[in-house]
């Protein structure tokens, strides 16, 4: 039953880029076509499924990624920038299976309905926290104005974030972003 | 979305980027952040053959002061320039046009070089430029050149650089004591384009005397634009309410915007934008008063 | 037997009506997801879809000779296979016109972003590269863009075999309209207007197809979020029996209704597994796809007169409607009946006259959205009302309490004939009043305006339509396995709407099992219960799903009690099970856990000999009996009313449940841009008994910001060509943590006799209120201009020409 048509998979011969980078703290060497997106290579390639696309166009922020600790978005970044880099992705911010103090939060404020948004509202709230550990209401919003969600609001995602500042969670933050920063 | 294929280059120096444009001519652009060009890239509204991806090329993102100027490399983020303690010093004008680019993301990949050669009239950059008589230096294989702000937009998308030229920084002088700027921007939802904006900066003796002003406007031409008429309204006089009133009222005369089916028409930018350098110069003046920036 | 099941749940909740942490977001929080784009397998092809940029074209020729020969392109589609594959894509409401749609375009494109072709490539870069290579010809034909030109007898035809482009119409006449306006001391006529807007499910339809030629399977991993209207309708555009329709729904990134119908992206999908036996045809529709085609409401033009006694007491209206629901039959015609369900609102308004046409136009096709037309009728009503407040300068909380059906009057039967469930309409409105400080507030308006500012209130009371109809039943299958943990399956997908958390909890509690034991399994239609309704839409879960998951987690404890009576030798009577342990009522110190009944009941199939089945699973399929007889009452109302569905477009919605809200919000206006600011907004609603505190709060917030987006921001704006403008959300705006004021709800409980739960719906009510509210706090604060608003969004320009024409 395996169509004939299989056959025809052949490789299309284009330039190739080499890369080497750390994604979450794993060192990974591959090669990419040029036009290759850093989302859909981390995704599709990589297996990294805490990346969601929603707009292609830089208005949603559900690809938000860390590069060298600062928030991208990674549908709109070509996977050739990231050479070099240290990326995290939201699989790169628990650990052993236990939530973030961010994620914690999270969860303890419903700030995620269908959570398709989620990971990107992480990445660039851990941004934020790291840069600034203790946002105020308008500061939060400011962070996240990158990032859509259809479901929830944002209000319970402003509340996360602020209970998680007012815990011990900016510093925390803190070290990890100079701990991926790679000096930049 | 996935833009059609093309070959890339990472140059280390601006010589060799200005080669593999000269040698690609009219097939080929220059990647800088990214923000603008990947979007319509990915939406195959545009397409080029080579991709010169100047992010690489060392010393090209640094903000300095020299002989009452600021430099800053045409590779720095509109983030590293909003974060910049220099520039929210001496130059802050730039430091707020800075935050209200896009979005927290936007402004960390975005550079300000990529952004002024982009010349979308509803940049936020240009205007800012022309309200500071800033100039870009760019660079080719052949040497360096520069132009001032407001020879750089020549038309909508369409920057003043030859085909193998580069923008490699840009230059604000610093308008020193008693003066101020301020960038006042509408936008129908945070991030979005603007709707109109204006940029302005000023200058005023010890009787409030307006010594210099400058002011750019945003998506109010096909390009950003000068307004020359409220300039000409403000130099010279005291900075009242009542000055500032007849010089953005003059400021409607020069501009002619696009009317734009989400963001309002002609009609309604030119009545609002004349409000907007109307408050733009209100809050440059109160920061002058409040003795701040 | 289900009747003689007494469980007194009174005794025992320790889960419903709590703020239970959700057990979807553990996995969600960590990336750890299933959504279509993250499954990864092995023979993948990738699909990419030729649209038509036309909004009306003649579709002269499609020609795929060239890029059949491009490297890495496997498989192409057209038309003609999907004429030879395919049934046309039916049609839901409307049955006089015969369906000529297919989910590749045929003979003509009928709206901008159409089907036209589609490639399955190696990659979906590669995919995309192929489309260049498609030749079509087009026609170019004058679209119909405009829905009251669109019914003139010399508009073009999106359908020409139709013969018109009025599709559907529906006439009601109640009570004693022209008496009524006889009697008026006032009488008063308003245009209103939605715009075509889409709450935007952040993930866009996705699919994985995959046929097995041999076995005649067809395999589906979609994000749809109406498993049962799948099944049924994808077996019937390919003729598979429906046994063989493997529909398999994991993770689903919102879906507001717009993933109830994704025919045509699934049935490409299908074409091209189909054509490719054992690959699997991957399609990630994306934004600007979702965007133009994907679907959106149906735009609604309405004109309104009302007559009214001085009093304020509303007496009789009459509205004509034009819905425009673009270039397809699939939902075309919903939009307007829906406007039948609640065609009074929360008043007592007995004399109406209603008049509806459903129109196509070259615009995407419709597609239902966060409560279809109710969203349309509430803002006509309540606009309505609020004209006639205005009109004689009367406080507007005021002129609804005259209005409101009272507290003693439930059962209410409507002019449509509708039975409201329950409700309290003026303990909601006070409860919103004094929450707001609404006396405070007015006090605070008349102060800043007379510094000059332009600042107003808007309120809005109104009732939402919930639970879905009655009759829409669900099915769910609740099983304790040999080690003691519940499994729960359903047709009841869930979408971000927490499902799995409520169902979690109302097993909990009702079998007497700890949460940590019981998990919801996904979607699949080889193992899930399903109906031809299965799905999670009209704040059906609420409803049938509710009512299938007490009822089954009853029968379920019904056999766990049986059979623990019997391992600690007292009667049924005396055993209370909670946590995972049953014990003896009289002796808790008797007791066997969960997991050793099972075990023995696993053991031993006839442990309690001629009392109950083996096993420890149920399957319940089915609702409550007083919430269906109160729905066929609806329909023999219906019946015999002078209401006509002329085209027979819509079948009687009688809703379950009935909830209602207030909603007070105070916003400035800025007088020389138009911009509007949210300085306070404030919710109240009354939903009866709740399941999960914290999850209607969420529901609440994300409904509010939708509504505050298509207020103030959200339009898909197309030009006079039909081509669409906000194709990506660069242009489609939508509101960001900026725009969205916080807000402060509050609630009334009278819970829903037709709920075993007391329960009603929340997902879609919310949304509706910030549309009239908006516009009421406009037209409060420009009252200097005496300015009127008509239609939405409210953006700065058509509120700075507001004040320019006064």
């Amino acid at each position: 039953m395996i169509s004939s048509q299989r056959k025809k998979r052949k490789e299309v011969s284009v330039q190739k880029i080499d890369l080497e980078f750390e994604l979450n703290g794993v060192p990974v060497e591959a090669d990419v076509e040029p036009r290759s997106l850093l989302a859909f290579f981390l995704r599709d390639h990589l297996g990294v499924k805490g990346i969601h696309v929603g707009c292609d166009t830089t208005n949603c922020g559900a690809c938000t990624v860390l590069m060298d600790g600062k928030s991208v978005k990674s549908c709109t970044v070509l996977a050739a920038r990231a050479n070099g880099t240290k990326v995290t992705t939201v699989e790169g911010i628990s650990s052993n299976g236990n939530l973030s103090a961010l994620q914690e939060s999270f969860a303890r404020n419903h700030a995620l309905q269908c959570g398709y948004c989620t990971p990107g509202f992480l990445m660039s709230s851990l941004y934020l926290l790291g840069k600034n550990p203790h946002p105020s209401e308008e500061e939060i919003r400011k962070g996240l104005a990158g990032n859509l969600c259809m479901c929830t609001g944002y209000l319970n995602i402003i509340k996360a974030v602020k209970e998680a500042s007012s815990s011990n969670f900016g510093s925390e933050a803190g070290n990890r972003n100079n701990k991926n920063s790679g000096g930049s | 979305m996935y833009p059609a294929q093309f070959q890339y280059y990472t140059p280390k120096n601006i010589g060799e980027a200005s080669e593999l444009l000269r040698k690609h001519s009219g097939e080929s652009k220059v990647l800088a952040g990214g923000m603008s060009l990947i979007p319509v890239l990915k939406l195959r509204l545009t397409r080029f053959e080579h991709i010169v991806d100047i992010s690489g090329i060392k010393g090209l993102a640094d903000i300095s002061e020299e002989k009452g100027h600021i430099r800053i490399g045409a590779l720095a983020t509109h983030g590293e320039v909003e974060a910049s303690g220099l520039i929210r010093k001496k130059a802050f004008l730039m430091s707020e046009t800075a935050s209200h680019i896009g979005d927290e993301q936007v402004r960390n990949m975005g550079t300000i070089g990529g952004g002024l050669c982009h010349a979308d009239p509803s940049g936020d950059w240009g205007s800012a430029l022309i309200a500071m008589r800033g100039t870009v230096q760019v660079s080719s294989s052949d040497g360096s050149r520069e132009i001032r702000a407001d020879d750089f937009f020549v038309d909508s998308f369409t920057p003043a650089l030859g085909e193998d030229e580069i923008l490699s920084s840009v230059t604000i002088p610093v308008y020193g004591e008693r003066s101020s700027g301020t960038y006042a921007k509408l936008e129908r939802r945070a991030g979005d384009f603007a709707v109109l904006g204006a940029a302005v900066q000023l200058k005023v003796d010890e009787q409030d005397v307006c010594k210099y002003v400058g002011i750019g406007l945003t998506s109010l031409g096909m390009t950003n634009i000068r307004s020359e008429s409220a300039e000409k309204a403000l130099i010279g006089k005291e900075l009242t309410p009542e000055s500032i009133a007849d010089a953005a009222e003059s400021s409607r005369d020069d501009m002619d915007p696009l009317d734009d089916a989400i963001r309002g028409s002609a009609e309604y930018k030119k009545e609002v934008g004349s409000e907007y350098v109307k408050r733009a110069l209100l809050e440059a003046m109160n920061r002058l008063r409040g003795g701040t920036k | 037997m289900v009747e003689q099941i007494q469980v007194t749940q009174e005794e025992r909740r320790n889960y419903i009506g709590t703020s239970l942490r959700r057990v979807e977001d553990k996995r969600l929080l960590t990336g750890n997801t299933n959504f279509v784009e993250d499954l990864r397998v092995a023979d993948t092809v990738f699909v990419a879809i030729l649209r038509s940029p036309y909004a009306h074209a003649r579709l002269l020729k499609v020609d795929v000779s060239r890029v059949r020969k491009m490297e890495g392109v496997i498989e192409v589609a057209t038309g003609d296979d999907a004429l030879k594959y395919s049934q046309p894509l039916p049609p839901y409401a409307i049955s006089k016109f015969p369906s000529e749609e297919y989910c590749l375009a045929t003979k003509k494109v009928r709206y901008m972003g159409e089907p036209v072709a589609a490639v399955a490539a190696i990659s979906p870069e590669l995919a995309e590269d192929a489309l260049e290579l498609i030749d079509v010809e087009y026609e170019p034909l004058k679209p119909v863009v405009d829905p009251e030109s669109a019914m003139s007898k010399d508009s073009p035809l999106v359908y020409d075999s139709f013969g018109t482009n009025v599709v559907g119409h529906n006439h009601g006449k109640w009570g004693d309209v022209e008496g009524a306006f006889k009697q008026a001391d006032v009488v008063l006529k308003k245009r209103v207007g939605l715009q075509r807007y889409s709450s935007t499910p952040l993930e866009s339809v996705s699919v994985i197809a995959t046929y097995d030629d041999i076995s005649g399977e067809l395999t589906l991993k979609s994000n749809a979020q109406m498993p049962g209207h799948v099944m049924m309708t994808i077996s019937k555009i390919f003729g598979i029996p429906s046994n063989s329709v493997h529909l398999i729904i994991n993770d689903i990134g919102g879906g507001f209704g717009l993933k109830t119908r994704p025919w045509r992206q699934l049935s490409i999908a299908t074409i091209l597994a189909m054509k490719l036996p054992g690959m699997n045809v991957k399609y990630l529709e994306d934004r600007t796809e979702h965007l133009s085609s994907g679907g959106q409401t149906a735009g609604l033009m309405a004109d309104i007169e009302v007559a009214a006694k001085k009093d304020g007491k509303i007496l009789a209206f009459r509205f004509r409607d034009i819905n425009n629901d673009g270039a397809s039959l699939t939902y075309a015609g919903t939009y307007a009946s829906m406007h039948a369900t609640l065609i009074s609102g929360c008043y007592k308004i007995n004399n109406i006259e209603w008049d509806s046409y459903t129109v196509l136009t070259n615009e995407c096709p419709s597609m239902p959205n966060r409560g279809v037309g109710k969203p349309g009728i509430v803002y006509i009503v309540e606009r309505m009302i609020e004209t006639v407040a205005q009109e004689l300068k009367m406080d507007p909380a005021e002129i609804r309490f005259r209005n409101f059906i009272q507290p003693d009057e439930f059962p209410y039967v409507t002019p449509s004939g509708r039975i409201y469930d329950s409700g309290n309409y003026p303990a909601v409105l006070k409860k919103a009043l004094e929450v707001s400080g609404y006396e405070e507030m007015k006090k605070e308006r008349d102060r800043l305006k007379e510094q000059g500012r332009l600042v107003g209130i808007g309120i809005t009371t109104y009732i939402h339509g919930a639970s879905a109809t009655a009759r829409e039943i669900e099915g769910i299958t609740i099983n304790i396995d040999p080690r003691g943990t519940a499994s729960v399956r359903s047709g009841s997908p869930d979408m971000g709407t927490s499902h799995s958390t409520a169902f979690v909890q109302i097993v909990s509690d009702i079998v007497g099992m700890k949460p940590d034991d019981i998990r919801v399994h996904p979607f699949d239609s080889y193992y899930s219960p399903w109906t031809p309704f299965s799905g999670t839409h009209a704040n059906k879960f609420s409803g049938p799903d509710v009512e299938a998951a007490v009822m089954a987690a009853k029968l379920l404890r019904q056999k766990v009690v049986t059979n623990a009576a019997a391992m600690l030798k007292t009667g049924p009577e005396d055993i209370e099970v909670s946590e995972s342990v049953a014990f003896s009522k009289t002796n808790p110190e008797n007791k066997v856990t969960i997991q050793d009944i099972a075990k023995a009941t696993y053991q031993n199939p006839y442990l309690v000999p001629g009392k109950i089945d083996p096993g420890l699973e149920v399957t319940w399929i089915g609702n409550n009996e007083s919430a269906v007889k109160a729905f066929d009452a609806t329909k023999e109302i219906e019946t015999g009313a002078t209401h006509q569905l002329v085209t027979g477009s819509g079948s009687p919605t009688g809703y379950m449940t009935y909830p209602n809200s207030a909603h007070v919000a105070l916003i400035e206006v800025d007088r020389e841009t138009g911009i509007i600011s949210i300085l306070k907004y404030f919710v109240v609603h009354d939903i009866g008994n709740v399941i999960n505190p914290q999850i209607v709060q969420g529901q609440l917030h994300g409904g509010v910001a939708h509504g505050i987006g298509v207020a103030l921001m959200e339009d898909f704006v197309y030009d006079e060509d039909g081509q669409l403008i906000a194709s990506s959300f660069a242009n489609y705006l939508k509101p960001t943590t900026m725009e969205i004021p916080n807000i402060v709800d509050d609630h009334v409980v009278t819970p829903s006799p037709r709920s075993s739960l007391g329960i009603k719906g929340i997902g879609e009510g919310e949304t509706f209120g910030p549309l009239v509210t908006m516009c009421n706090a406009v037209e409060d604060a420009l009252s200097e201009y005496g300015a009127k608003v008509s239609t939405l969004p409210l953006t700065p320009e058509k509120i700075r020409n507001l004040i320019n024409r006064a």
